[in-house]
């Protein structure tokens, strides 16, 4: 090779090298789930909040997996029932633990996949309690035909992991896995640059209102980062074809298998308890989803009655006033919620060692 | 499999890497099951058709080769473009001739019915039919003598890197680059991987974005003032060069990489000055093609002006159709045979405004004016092009005319009159200030920085989206 060759390709290398580190550095940090009552970017940056750490004696861990009602991100993280029932399973000392850590896995949009996902990252934890607050609009028969690139986090970086590779049911990765999605997971977990074009996207937007879905994401088919520290400077429109999608959900018979598989893989995470609870909403008689949930709910009640799961259906537990859109919380349901919660709770958490459960 | 994907990056330098550790023999071998493999990774029966059409073909040219009557010449000849074109028609064109049969058969009364095949349309198939019936034609015309060895031939109609969007390749261009691979040299793979690097760019960059504004105008016209329909025809103009180039870039850097040098398809299109000249800057392969065995055919320039349109309305109708069975592939078609026949009328009186055949002879405001009025008229044949049924078309002229009472023109849209902009620019800069030349000359830190760039750029200002390459579709 001559000398000037090997120079060229030692700038080449070098400056990609470069910009790696710089977007390393500038991608930010997620929190630590046991510090977080939730994830501010929807499992963005998630290796600082999945990376579990063992709780120390007398401290108890339960992992919330669950959707847009737990994750509320249209109230303050402190006013999420999850939240709430932190403090006060830790103010109680439920079961006799100094401090209990609900750790809220919980996004808007969250699919089956994602749910599979979570369920088989938490095959290598160990929680004493583990929760899947789940409903209808999870499961959606869309998903029987979505691959790992349709959804809208990045934890299907996940599969690139060997261990939560090993833990996900072949007919997962039949269904949604093929070699083109694994291998762009695997590079992005990799590689920083290629995270950094979505966050930079959504700074962007965050500074200039229009542009992320008018040069990027024009169907966002993923969750923009949510930065609520970058100033706004002005608003650029938004493209005058634009149609707004409904809210749809599909739940049909077939679907029920893709509830089937999460038990499955949610029942195999080695915590010490687990629980299923179908989230509460409010549907009005007239309401198209009311049939599909009452599907969905026999299908959740016969799977979960045939694995011997513990199972409580809140769907019905509030009436309208407690919803602002039939499926969201208000912030005194949150409240209303934690106290049902603690209820309960406090007796399906293991005695701390040697102490007797409060 | 697509180029743009983590598939194909795993998949190109592990076949080079087989490539450079095997013989001649080896090498030709590797590479004809490796086209196969990236052929039938989506729809392994795909391959099937592949080898009818290599069979057909290697035969005909043998059966050519042998024999020298002109008549049984043109027998095979005649067998060999009924096989592949009757492939075509079969996969491509049978739904729609028997639907509109049908619909022209019930407006007379009559009952008649059709249920449709309903086949998937192999990818690449107009491309490689093309290709093979290039070899017929060169071999009939004793241009090139018929391919003995059948995996040399088998390569030649299946090379991964041009066989599903071209560029359309001739048996005189490219048989004898694969009759004698060479180990790989340094300078083809750094030449190759540039020109895959600028491919990724114009797809992932730029073709895609544009799709953002094509997709959302065509599909609500009704929306959209005249700016932004205007924005909407540019953009999908914009989006299938570039779409269709950053393809093309990735075929000639992928085959530059084993040696092999594939022939451009595009020259600067936006520097088009009129309709023949911007005919002769885009998808030359085929333009090409169309030109040495059916425009040639028909008798072309021999028997007259007058004839001589005639046959070239006859090719741009038959080249509409050939980008697919559809009414607006053949009305886009019909548009630019129209513009030809008015350029050629009007020529004479074109001429004494300046307004010559090639911008690059004398660089003069009328040239930019035609140059700039060239392109206007082809973003309408895109909008013809991109139409899928006569109320979008409607819906976008009315569009276009300012009719349809929509008005405003949102702020961020400037950034794409800006990207078309420069994309005008760029092209004018190639053109007229030798602007390849003169980055070539830089030193070659500088490029490497340049490259680097480059790759940042893709990285992180590709578009979110899985948007497939336009003209797999063709």
């Amino acid at each position: 090779m001559k000398p000037g060759a090997g120079i060229a390709l030692a700038v080449f290398l070098g400056l990609l090298a470069g910009a790696e580190r710089l977007a390393s550095s500038a991608l930010p940090t997620a929190p630590r789930a046991e510090f977080a009552a939730r994830n501010p970017y929807r499992f963005r940056s998630w290796p600082e909040y999945t990376r579990l750490s063992r709780p120390r004696t007398n401290e108890a861990r339960i992992v919330w997996i669950s959707n847009s009602q737990a994750y509320a991100g249209e109230l303050p993280a402190n006013r999420i029932y999850t939240d709430r029932l932190e403090r006060a399973l830790t103010d109680a000392r439920a079961g006799g633990y100094q401090r209990v850590d609900v750790l809220n896995w919980s996004f808007d949009g969250v699919t089956s996949i994602e749910l599979t996902l979570m369920a088989a990252r938490l095959r290598q934890a160990e929680p004493e309690l583990v929760v899947a607050a789940i409903g209808v609009a999870d499961f959606s028969s869309f998903n029987l035909d979505r691959r790992l690139s349709g959804v809208r986090t990045d934890l299907p970086r996940l599969v690139s992991h060997p261990a939560v590779w090993r833990a996900l049911p072949p007919s997962f990765k039949k269904r949604h896995v093929n070699i083109e999605d694994w291998l762009t997971y695997a590079a992005s977990d990799r590689v920083a640059l290629l995270r950094f074009r979505d966050y930079m996207w959504s700074w962007l937007d965050h500074r200039w209102s229009g542009l992320q879905m008018g040069f990027y994401a024009p169907a966002i088919n993923y969750h923009p980062w949510r930065l609520d520290r970058v100033q706004r400077r002005a608003n650029l429109g938004g493209p005058p074809w634009r149609e707004r999608r409904p809210f749809q959900v599909d739940y049909t018979p077939a679907a029920r298998e893709l509830l089937a598989e999460f038990l499955d893989v949610f029942q195999a995470i080695p915590a010490r308890a687990h629980l299923v609870i179908m989230t509460p909403r409010f549907l009005e008689e007239w309401d198209p989803l009311l049939a599909m949930d009452r599907a969905f709910q026999r299908d959740l009640s016969d799977l979960l009655a045939e694995r011997g799961l513990l199972f409580w259906d809140d769907s019905q537990l509030f009436g309208r006033e407690a919803f602002h859109d039939g499926l969201h919380f208000n912030p005194d349901a949150h409240r209303a919620y934690t106290e049902r919660l603690m209820r309960e709770i406090p007796a399906l958490l293991p005695s701390a060692p040697g102490k007797q459960a409060s | 499999m697509w180029f743009h994907t983590y598939t194909y990056a795993l998949f190109l330098p592990i076949v080079l890497a087989l490539y450079t550790a095997l013989s001649p023999g080896g090498r030709r071998l590797m590479l004809l099951g490796a086209s196969y493999l990236f052929y039938c990774w989506a729809l392994p029966w795909y391959g099937l058709l592949l080898v009818a059409s290599t069979l057909l073909d290697y035969n005909m040219g043998l059966l050519m080769e042998r024999t020298h009557r002109a008549g049984l010449r043109r027998v095979w000849l005649g067998l060999s473009l009924v096989g592949n074109l009757g492939i075509l028609a079969a996969f491509k064109y049978a739904d729609f001739f028997a639907s509109n049969a049908v619909a022209l058969t019930r407006l007379f009364g009559a009952e008649a019915h059709w249920e449709p095949l309903g086949f998937i349309l192999p990818a690449g198939i107009s491309f490689y039919t093309f290709q093979t019936i290039s070899y017929s034609f060169q071999v009939y015309r004793r241009q090139y003598p018929a391919e003995k060895d059948l995996v040399t031939f088998a390569l030649y109609v299946s090379f991964f890197p041009q066989l599903v969007a071209g560029p359309i390749e001739r048996a005189t261009h490219l048989m004898p680059q694969l009759k004698s691979l060479a180990a790989p040299r340094l300078d083809d793979i750094r030449a190759g991987l540039c020109r895959i690097l600028i491919g990724l760019f114009r797809k992932l960059v730029i073709a895609d974005r544009m799709d953002i504004v094509a997709d959302g105008v065509f599909g609500n016209p009704d929306a959209c003032s005249a700016g932004v329909a205007w924005l909407g025809a540019f953009s999908f103009y914009a989006q299938i060069y570039f779409d269709f180039a950053g393809y093309a870039d990735i075929a000639i850097g992928s085959a530059r990489l084993f040696g092999v040098r594939l022939l451009e398809n595009f020259r600067r299109p936006a520097m088009g000055v009129n309709i023949t000249d911007w005919w002769n800057r885009w998808h030359m392969t085929l333009t090409g093609w169309f030109r040495d065995y059916l425009f040639n055919s028909l008798g072309g320039f021999k028997h007259g002006q007058a004839r001589a349109v005639l046959n070239a309305v006859i090719v741009l109708f038959l080249c509409g159709l050939w980008h697919g069975a559809a009414w607006n592939y053949i009305f886009w078609g019909l548009w630019n045979a129209f513009l030809l026949v008015t350029y050629y009328a009007l020529r004479a009186g074109l001429k004494r405004f300046g307004h010559f055949r090639r911008a690059s002879a004398r660089l003069t405001i009328g040239a930019i004016g035609a140059n700039l009025f060239v392109n206007v008229l082809i973003a309408i044949g895109a909008v013809i092009f991109r139409s899928p049924d006569l109320a979008t078309l409607g819906a976008m002229l009315r569009a276009l005319a300012g009719l349809n009472g929509a008005s405003g023109f949102p702020p961020y849209l400037w950034g794409y009159v800006a990207i078309l902009a420069a994309w005008y620019l760029v092209e004018f800069a190639q053109e007229h200030a030798r602007l390849n030349e003169r980055a070539a000359a830089l030193p070659a830190w500088l490029r490497a920085a340049g490259w680097a760039l480059l790759a940042v750029a893709v990285t992180l200002l590709a578009v979110n989206l899985q948007t497939p390459y336009l003209y797999f579709q063709f």
